[in-house]
């Protein structure tokens, strides 16, 4: 709920959607018909274009970096409101909300830098090159290794499930530094920019149809050592850190849309109230009560994060309450769509399209069944 | 709204309270259907008053300081009528402030009930005539607020004119109510009022036993990591394996959703948000009662643990102030109608 200090903001804000969104940024949406990729893609880069020049990209971002300083609770109206009028994703958003806030709490000076500016402007487009196809859920267990050479680092391996890959300009590199200490301890994380010679990436087509995700290979790719992010060693943290970005502040915008979207399917069935099996009423109802519940999570993680604290497991909790009410959410829109004739939002067969894509959503960014380890270790302090 | 509490005066307070519950309730006996003592106690301490404005002699303390003591209770498990109580200060202070005295010192105990049109209230002789169900604690308390859309309607119980008592079917033994017929019974005193006050009241009830069951569900997962950690099958505690590891961290997974939503509705008016707060605290509830009985193993099953007495409460919360499956039917007609998710304002 809006105190006095955040409802001006949010004004500001929907007037600020409602001016530019249709103007500058969502040109292709016809009725009827769905984005193409590239469509889709084009009004992604315009979305990320006009937040920067708007000065809505850095709302939670430090002034020294070119941000407004806001806080969480800032972030989370920006996210609603983004959601209310059914804004695209940014395509910088991996840098602007994971991979740059990491940078400023674990890098040094001469990197931010050189990092954040271009992060906030738009003009580095990031992406994370963590898994690879021998380390997915055991992130520890990568291989890819780093050797020094004179000046700098000569990296070789594999990276996979890298999102944005064949759009990025710069991936944050894991790799094994030091093979002789555990396996946490030996990693560190490098910037590695993806025209550097012995960069390859190859997009991974999915279920979905689509190609969001890329596999990267490195081989004899040289970086500098001030390429290194953080000290030598500090991989691990590095990753840790951006998941726990990811899972506060990223997560925040996707749970604030199913908020969005469940509205959406509510309207949807209300609409054709006479041809949806009760049974599907039924369950809308559940999905519902799950979506406010997560509403009232995310906007008390806010404000504790405002309050100085860090992410505990609730976030982790959050995830999968997300993930599983999503699924449940686009498994019964898809059924809706592809029994009851017109079912939809008139622009093609967007339940069905969110139900394939959903499936990913307990699975990346650790599994369901990783978040349920971490929950029983570190939140209920069960033993190993 | 009265005001705010910050994040630390919320803990505070809630230490208070469980350090309280904990102290005065013995976790593995049975519970007494109302504890008197226990009541006067907590009228002593302020419960009951706490939230009423300083010119009432209160604190002032927000909405979150009773959801504070309805998930303190629910982790002891103390049914009532201390929430009956809590939210019959809260209406009289509305309507009727002039009554409000003898609650407040836990002295003398009330129940709340909620009636229709199956309950009529002749305006000439003032007296009572119908059958109203879900009366909470029959005569184990003193007085029944009858509470209904044009007014309520105090009751001392075992006033002349109440006919036929029937004590209605429960799981827990420590929760009783009773379906009475009034036969021209005179109530202490009526007052008059809208359907506003009658829903509020509904409202603020559930998610006070929302609150109650999630504090109850936090409390039977306490119990049953505190069990995983020290039993060893196969040479190692039993929680080390991730068949129960998952099953109680899907409980934890719940039990965090169902809280907000719960501490929600209790500080917003809003029936939608109330019946899905119940919702989901019914489900935590019974899911966590049930996974703790499961990890137990076989003494999960005798009254040596206190686990069983959370698996009769997590279903006996189904049955009131609105049985469960009215709560779903509720949402589900909100939905036909104009239900939306609560804007961002």
């Amino acid at each position: 709920m809006d105190d006095v200090d955040t409802r001006a903001l949010r004004a500001e804000i929907r007037a600020w959607f409602e001016r530019v969104l249709p103007a500058e940024v969502c040109l292709d949406r016809a009725a009827g018909t769905p984005l193409t990729e590239e469509q889709d893609f084009a009004e992604r880069r315009r979305y990320a274009g006009v937040l920067t020049r708007d000065g809505w990209a850095g709302l939670a971002w430090p002034r020294e970096w070119g941000g407004r300083g806001g806080g969480y609770r800032e972030r989370l109206v920006l996210a609603e409101e983004a959601a209310r009028a059914d804004a695209p994703d940014p395509l910088n958003r991996l840098g602007v909300d994971i991979i740059g806030p990491a940078i400023d709490v674990l890098c040094t000076d001469e990197q931010k830098s050189r990092f954040l500016p271009p992060i906030l402007r738009g003009e580095a487009i990031w992406c994370q090159g963590f898994s690879e196809p021998g380390a997915g859920s055991d992130l520890s267990a990568l291989s890819t290794r780093a050797e020094r050479v004179p000046g700098g680092w000569r990296i070789n391996g594999q990276k996979v499930w890298t999102s944005f890959g064949q759009y990025a300009d710069c991936c944050v590199v894991l790799a094994r530094t030091d093979p002789t200490v555990r396996p946490h301890a030996g990693i560190s994380a490098f910037a590695v920019p993806m025209d550097t010679p012995g960069v390859e990436e190859r997009p991974i087509r999915q279920m979905t149809g689509g190609s969001d995700f890329c596999e990267v290979f490195l081989t004899d790719v040289v970086v500098s050592d001030a390429d290194l992010l953080g000290a030598e060693g500090d991989g691990w943290k590095f990753a840790m850190t951006a998941l726990g970005f990811e899972r506060s502040i990223n997560f925040m915008a996707r749970q604030v849309r199913l908020t969005k979207n469940v509205s959406d399917l509510v309207v949807q069935i209300r609409a054709n109230a006479t041809r949806v099996p009760s049974r599907a009423k039924e369950r809308v109802v559940g999905i519902h009560a799950r979506a406010m519940a997560l509403q009232a999570v995310v906007e008390a993680n806010m404000t504790a994060l405002d309050a100085g604290g860090v992410p505990g497991v609730e976030t982790n909790a959050s995830k999968v309450f997300w993930s599983e009410t999503y699924q449940g959410m686009t498994d019964l829109g898809a059924e809706l769509e592809l029994t009851v004739p017109g079912f939809g939002d008139g622009r093609g067969a967007a339940w069905t399209s969110s139900y394939l894509a959903g499936r990913a959503t307990t699975i990346y960014a650790g599994t369901s069944e990783i978040q349920r380890n971490i929950i029983a270790e570190r939140g209920l302090g069960l033993p190993r | 709204m009265t005001s705010t509490l910050a994040e630390d005066e919320l803990a505070e307070i809630r230490g208070h309270v469980d350090r309280f519950f904990d102290r005065r309730v013995d976790a593995v006996a049975d519970r007494p259907v109302v504890d008197r003592p226990l009541h006067e106690e907590m009228g002593d301490l302020g419960f009951f008053s706490q939230g009423l404005p300083d010119a009432l002699g209160g604190l002032d303390l927000p909405p979150a300081a009773a959801a504070a003591i309805a998930a303190g209770a629910g982790r002891a498990l103390v049914h009532g009528p201390w929430l009956d109580q809590l939210v019959v200060v809260e209406l009289l202070a509305a309507v009727a402030p002039q009554h409000l005295p003898p609650l407040l010192d836990g002295r003398v105990l009330f129940s709340v009930a909620f009636a229709g049109a199956e309950l009529v209230h002749d305006p000439v002789t003032g007296t009572l005539r119908g059958t109203v169900s879900r009366v909470r604690f029959g005569s184990h308390v003193d007085r029944w607020c009858l509470v209904t859309g044009t007014g309520t309607h105090v009751v001392a119980a075992g006033a002349p004119g109440i006919g036929d008592m029937v004590e209605e079917p429960a799981i827990d033994p420590s929760w009783t109510s009773y379906t009475v017929t009034f036969d021209g019974v005179v109530p202490e005193f009526s007052v008059a009022h809208g359907p506003e006050l009658h829903n509020r009241t509904h409202n603020r009830a559930k998610g006070l036993l929302a609150c109650f069951s999630v504090g109850a569900a936090q409390r039977v997962l306490e119990i049953a990591v505190e069990y995983v950690k020290t039993r060893k099958q196969f040479g190692k505690p039993v929680g080390s394996f991730q068949a129960i590891k998952h099953r109680l961290a899907g409980c934890y997974i719940e039990l965090v959703h169902a809280r907000a939503l719960a501490a929600r509705a209790v500080d917003h008016d809003d029936r939608t948000v109330a019946a899905a707060a119940r919702v989901l605290a019914d489900e935590a509830f019974r899911h966590t009662a049930e996974g703790a009985l499961q990890v137990h193993g076989g003494v999960g099953f005798t009254a040596e643990v206190p686990v069983h007495h959370y698996v009769k409460a997590a279903q006996q919360a189904r049955a009131w102030p609105l049985p469960i499956s009215d709560e779903l039917d509720l949402l589900r007609s909100a939905l036909e109608m104009d239900l939306l998710l609560p804007e961002p304002s």
